[in-house]
């Protein structure tokens, strides 16, 4: 599950980095891909929590409706590099949380609540920011 | 509002991060607000409307909620508008290209697909 986890995170937010994102100068209005839409948005996601920590890597992002990913990468002690993926599913029944290890459980209290929250604020500013629409109208933000 | 919302990362870059969502808040209430998906995408031709109906089912918004089949709710709503926005926007620079290009458009995006593969 592990390595099906990487392999997925690094299909989506795998290099370049967003920063690095360029258009390609014969096609000067080609669009983004979905992939790199995700990648732009990942890099609002993971900056919502304050500073990265030097030497980690963090990204959180909306994969689809009903799919949320936060992946975390960082050195440990001995300087071997460590990950941490946790999905986010909507269900039915509530939000699943998805961990290696085949760990799943339902999010509730406080972390659902902050949960939520950082959806919430990941949409607004990434509508913003992004898309450049207005999060609760989806009207085109007026320069 | 959310200039404050942290992540409890520890200072040393070398612990393991927390494995739940326990940044702070600084006293914030969640804003229970369902945000809508954008007017403009709200056109039968597209399906959205299909759409729409499928979510007024799933969140089953004739009968009472709880409060955490609220928040799920929410975090659905938030997950499905951003769909949508991505779409709009990969939409929107396809015509915007198209009507760059006009004719041409099909032989030069041939061209440096072929160009990106290889």
């Amino acid at each position: 599950m592990t390595r099906l986890f990487k392999k997925a995170l690094q299909l989506i937010t795998g290099e370049p980095s967003v920063s690095s994102l360029k258009m390609p100068k014969k096609r000067p209005f080609k669009k983004l891909t979905e992939r790199e839409l995700l990648q732009l948005e990942s890099e609002i996601g993971a900056n919502l929590f304050g500073d990265v920590p030097v030497g980690h890597r963090r990204e959180f992002f909306c994969l689809d409706a009903k799919t949320w990913i936060w992946y975390e990468e960082w050195k440990d002690a001995k300087g071997k590099m460590q990950s941490s993926t946790t999905r986010y599913e909507i269900h039915d029944k509530g939000i699943l949380k998805v961990q290696e290890g085949a760990r799943y459980s339902f999010v509730e209290g406080a972390e659902l609540d902050n949960l939520v929250l950082a959806m919430r604020t990941y949409y607004e500013q990434v509508a913003r920011h992004i898309y450049k629409r207005d999060p609760h109208t989806g009207f085109p933000l007026t320069a | 509002m959310h200039d404050t919302l942290k992540r409890s990362t520890s200072e040393n870059s070398q612990e393991r991060p927390r494995d739940s969502f326990e940044f702070l808040r600084d006293g914030d209430e969640l804003d229970l607000h369902i945000p809508f998906m954008s007017p403009d995408l709200k056109s039968p031709e597209d399906g959205t409307e299909f759409r729409i109906e499928s979510e007024r089912r799933m969140l089953n918004l004739e009968t009472p909620r709880t409060l955490a089949e609220i928040k799920r709710d929410n975090a659905y709503l938030i997950g499905s508008n951003l769909e949508a926005l991505r779409h709009q926007k990969l939409e929107e620079a396809l015509q915007r290209e198209q009507e760059f290009y006009g004719l041409e458009y099909e032989r030069i995006k041939t061209k440096d697909d072929v160009r990106l593969a290889s």
